[in-house]
């Protein structure tokens, strides 16, 4: 902010503003650095907590294929598959599906419905993840056991992704732990992409439509290409929250870390295998997941780096600060 | 001014910076404080105890009895056996409780680290029941070994296989997939299970092996405690899985027969736990195991819960007390054992117990 | 009827394409627009469904389990009928009541940094920090938690409040950056003029007028932290009793919410859904009151 140049107050007065400015600044740098502490000493612990463990195996950590802690096997690629697979339904289920509704919403919906369907994906996001969890174990398992995944194994069983020749079909899985992570991510890109849509130049719109185009084509051919970086960036930032998702997904997914295609079969994600492992594990075994959490750090970190990249570049080319 | 107003800043910085730190590296040694931290005490003190989750129920009531004579509080945490010891090795807790007697590794580790020598008491014996869920199916299931170790293999995947209806002879088995269910956390109550596989079936052992955990097939479900297990097998038509009795009983899931080594099919009921106990003395040193143990009326998936105390308890302020506690457990305390179903240690036991305790030298 | 749509869906995309292979270009362009709509429409249905159905569930599962004892007794062994939530509701005023007080001022002052007092790479690189710990798993707050004071003290509830906090911390620091940030100029330069330095502008001008949007933020914050579970499994680990000193073990809400819904009990699963409810409630009133309220005493800018 601009300095003051020119103060006409009295010596004793000017000295107390000064020492008033003076520990205000730095209450503020506190604040700021207590911030960056918090970042580093979360880096710091991740690094120094799993060494031991990484820093032995190496690269093995990250390619083991084979997690049995009481053998003090420690391989984290089951995690990270499951981790990723789950992700990635989230984003093809709930990521597309937020991207249509905004885009539905800001241009082709009537305008009455806008402000009370935002309203209600906002809800969305506000619901914490043990009622997901909670509500997917006791309602939406059964659902799915008895109603969708028996159809889905007749019809795509053959594919090697949807059950195998004798697995059981119990409900909780890879595909359960990622619809609903799908649903939990829905607000995330639903408001980024209507935020984007919303900065495109309304010009430009306009002068679509004075071309002859439909509402459709406007928003497809002109309105979406601007905004398309970011809402790219609010789809990553939807896959960010998903690979942290802890809750729902310990309690839908199984928690068998396994390389498994199977996606009607038990998984584990980084997260849930920490949930479920951490509070009682032994010295080495914690050790090991705190490597597990590393990993689901550096995923994250730079996930969301590239995703606000992306946004801020939509923002700025829209005129609007930061 | 902008120079000094960032001098400040950076002095907040740097004290926050070096508590921080000094959080942090003293955080990263190993260590592991009991739940709770410092409980609240009775007049005579109280100490934190990790281990066993399979004995917590029995545990919790014994020494809650015993602190209303003694004024003398062990808060029992729990945790699981893997917990319990490491926390011993590391001297966070004073003992520790297991289902799985301390192997080689551990302990060597316990002999160079702070309890030195560890002694093996056993305090109470329980059962590990196989449960299932089949809706339609009301007549009390049977198992051997071989079945078993084929299903937790992936090998059986069907209710209605030829081996379980052969061993089930006059039930209608569903033609129904079935779907194991087992513990997700390192855990006492599968060490059980695979050590008694293993010694019933030369396949079981040679593949999956022993283990507090194992390398369980792909298509495994896994969940936390054995109230996660118990719960998995509930909501699951097609379920099966391995829980502590008391689980099984309180939740109102069958339970199937097991057969024995004298081939007799039976209940995991306690006096299947006191028979197997009664037939297997334990070793000198008592750490042993009772599975798969001969007798017409033995509960082949039976087993000692061990408290692990150091043997030399002097330089513990409360080691008397500790020790006194324990003999609580394994004498008195046994009349709890079989309202929560636990089965009493057998005479015989509880004396070589009591035996083992005065071995252990306190102030 | 699943069978339908899994053979039928796949079909009628393909009816679809083909309709659009093979038309004239004006019918193309109204079957895309058509689309375009049934696309949007589908978008809408695919989540307002499961929340319709998930509320549905916790309000008519989870109400009539909602009366006196619930809130006014501690919870009983797991299996036991009767009981309470008493322990987690203290539990969880407790943690995020703590959270709270490390949280707001550190994330206001560090807002208050970013938009009136830093600039250049420093506070470039504070607001990229921000945008990390904004995206932090929650779980890895509670590994912060349990390395830095499970550790060494044992699992307590301030170890939760602290994990809390770390996620607390960049979402008021951002909220208070951007509700400073749009307060005219023009108040700051007159506060200037009239010979306040930067302290008092801030404070007496600046701040008052950014209220609204600031105490808008710290309710959201503390409402997001409200429903966290992962940070707390291994701090504050979970107590049946009630308890009150932050140097204990303590359960929470969502804590209470995640034991009881692993139980193989149908009265543990019947109090999980009640403790849901009232999570639901809490939050909602976080939103919908203390929203209302702040907008009611925000001061008006010209």
């Amino acid at each position: 902010m601009t300095e003051p140049t020119q103060r006409t107050t009295f010596p004793a007065q000017g000295n107390r503003i000064k020492i008033a400015d003076k520990l205000f600044g730095a209450a503020t740098f506190f604040g700021a650095a207590f911030l960056m502490v918090v970042v580093l000493v979360i880096a710091y612990q991740l690094v120094t907590g799993s060494w031991a463990e990484v820093g032995k195996d190496g690269t093995a950590f990250f390619t083991g294929s084979d997690w049995n802690a009481s053998a003090e096997k420690y391989g984290a690629l089951p995690t990270i598959w499951g981790t990723l697979l789950t992700s990635l339904i989230a984003i093809l289920f709930g990521g597309l599906t937020g991207v249509a509704i905004s885009a539905y919403l800001v241009e082709l919906a009537p305008k009455w419905l806008f402000k009370p369907v935002s309203f209600l994906v906002d809800l969305l996001a506000a619901i914490p993840s043990i009622i997901f969890g909670l509500w997917g174990r006791e309602e939406l398992v059964p659902y799915l056991r008895k109603g969708v995944y028996p159809e889905l194994k007749s019809v795509f069983g053959w594919t090697g992704w949807f059950g195998t020749e004798n697995s059981p079909i119990v409900g909780n899985g890879i595909l359960t732990a990622g619809l609903v992570l799908g649903v939990m991510i829905i607000p995330t890109v639903a408001a980024v992409t209507r935020e984007m849509l919303l900065v495109v130049p309304k010009t430009m719109r306009d002068g679509s439509l004075a071309l002859g185009s439909n509402k459709t084509e406007a928003l497809i051919k002109v309105q979406i290409p601007y905004a398309i970086g970011g809402i790219l960036g609010g789809l990553i930032l939807g896959l960010g929250r998903a690979l942290g998702e802890t809750m729902a997904v310990t309690m839908l997914i199984g928690n068998n870390p396994v390389l498994s295609k199977d996606l009607l079969g038990p998984g584990a994600t980084l997260a849930s295998l920490i949930a479920t492992n951490f509070a009682d594990a032994t010295n080495n075994t914690r050790t090991a997941l705190i490597g597990l959490g590393l990993v689901l750090f550096c995923f994250t970190l730079a996930i969301n780096v590239l995703a606000r990249y992306l946004v801020r570049r939509v923002r700025q080319r829209s005129g609007l600060s930061a | 001014m902008k120079l000094s107003q960032s001098t400040l800043g950076l002095v907040a910085f740097l004290a926050l910076a070096s508590v921080l730190s000094g959080c942090g590296s003293s955080g990263s040694t190993p260590g592991d404080n009991g739940p709770g931290g410092p409980s609240a005490s009775n007049d005579g003190g109280s100490v934190d105890v990790k281990g066993s989750s399979f004995v917590k129920p029995f545990l919790d009531n014994v020494f809650a009895d015993y602190a209303q004579t003694s004024k003398f509080t062990v808060n029992y945490a729990g945790g699981g056996s893997g917990a319990g010891i490491q926390a011993l090795i590391d001297g966070t807790v004073p003992f520790a409780c297991s289902d799985a007697p301390m192997n080689d590794d551990e302990t060597a580790k316990a002999k160079s680290g702070k309890p030195g020598e560890v002694l093996h008491v056993p305090i109470v014996l329980g059962t590990v029941a196989v449960v299932y869920n089949l809706p339609d199916v009301t007549a009390q299931l049977k198992f051997d070994a071989a079945t078993l170790s084929a299903i937790f293999q992936g090998k059986v995947t069907k209710w209605n296989d030829p081996m379980i209806v052969a061993l089930n002879a006059g039930v209608t088995l569903p033609d129904l997939p079935i779907a194991p269910v087992v513990r997700a956390d390192s855990s006492g109550t599968t060490y059980v299970f695979t050590d008694y596989l293993s010694a019933a079936d030369a396949g079981w052992k040679s593949t999956l092996g022993v283990g507090k955990e194992v390398s369980w097939p792909n298509t495994v479900r896994r969940e936390q405690k054995n109230d996660g297990v118990a719960k998995g097998i509930k909501d699951t038509p097609g379920g099966i899985g391995y829980i502590e009795l008391s689980y099984s009983k309180e939740g109102k899931i069958p339970y199937a027969l097991i057969k024995n080594a004298d081939g007799q099919f039976v209940a995991p009921e306690p006096e299947g736990a006191t028979a197997a106990a009664d037939k297997t003395p334990l070793p000198e040193g008592m750490k042993g195991s009772i599975v798969n143990g001969p007798g017409a009326t033995t509960y082949p998936i039976s087993s000692y819960v061990f408290a692990l105390l150091p043997a030399d308890m002097s330089k513990d302020a409360n080691g008397a007390k500790v020790v006194d506690a324990i003999k609580y457990v394994v004498t008195t305390g046994q009349s709890k054992a079989a309202e929560l179903y636990y089965a009493p240690l057998p005479k015989s036991v509880q004396d070589k117990a009591t035996a083992q305790l005065a071995k252990i030298k306190v102030k | 009827m699943i069978r339908v749509a899994l053979y039928g869906i796949p079909v009628l995309l393909a009816i679809y394409f083909l309709a659009l292979a093979v038309s004239p270009w004006e019918t193309r362009r109204k079957l895309r627009q058509g689309f375009a709509y049934f696309a949007g429409i589908c978008g809408a249905l695919i989540a307002l469904i499961p929340l319709v159905f998930l509320l549905y569930h916790v309000i008519v599962q989870g109400l009539p389990g909602l009366n006196w004892e619930f809130l006014t007794h501690a919870q009983m062994p797991a299996g036991k009928a009767g009981g309470g939530y008493f322990n987690a509701i203290v539990g969880s005023l407790v943690i995020v009541g703590l959270a709270a007080v490390i949280g707001v001022p550190i994330g206001v002052l560090a807002g208050l940094y970013l938009s009136e007092v830093g600039k250049g790479w420093f506070a470039n690189a504070i607001r990229f920090l921000s945008e990390v710990l904004t995206g932090l798993p929650s779980i890895i707050a509670g590994i912060l938690g349990y390395t830095l004071i499970v550790m060494r003290f044992g699992f307590s509830a301030l170890a939760g409040s602290f994990a809390l906090s770390a996620l607390m911390i960049p979402i008021i620091a951002r909220v208070t950056e951007e509700a400073v940030r749009i307060v005219p100029q023009q108040l700051r330069e007159a506060s200037y003029g009239l010979g306040a330095g930067k302290f008092r502008t801030t404070w007496s001008v600046v701040l008052p007028a950014a209220r609204s949007a600031i105490v808008t933020g710290v309710i959201l914050a503390i409402a997001r932290v409200g429903g966290e579970t992962a940070p707390l499994i291994f701090t504050a680990l979970g107590n049946n009793g009630v308890v009150w000193s932050p140097m204990k073990s303590m359960s929470a809400l969502p804590l209470a919410v995640y034991t009881d819904a692993g139980q193989p009990y149908d009265v543990n699963i019947k109090m999980a859904v009640t403790g849901a409810l009232l999570l639901v409630l809490w939050i909602s009133i976080m939103n919908v009151v203390f929203r209302w309220l702040a907008a009611k005493f925000q001061p008006r800018l010209a």
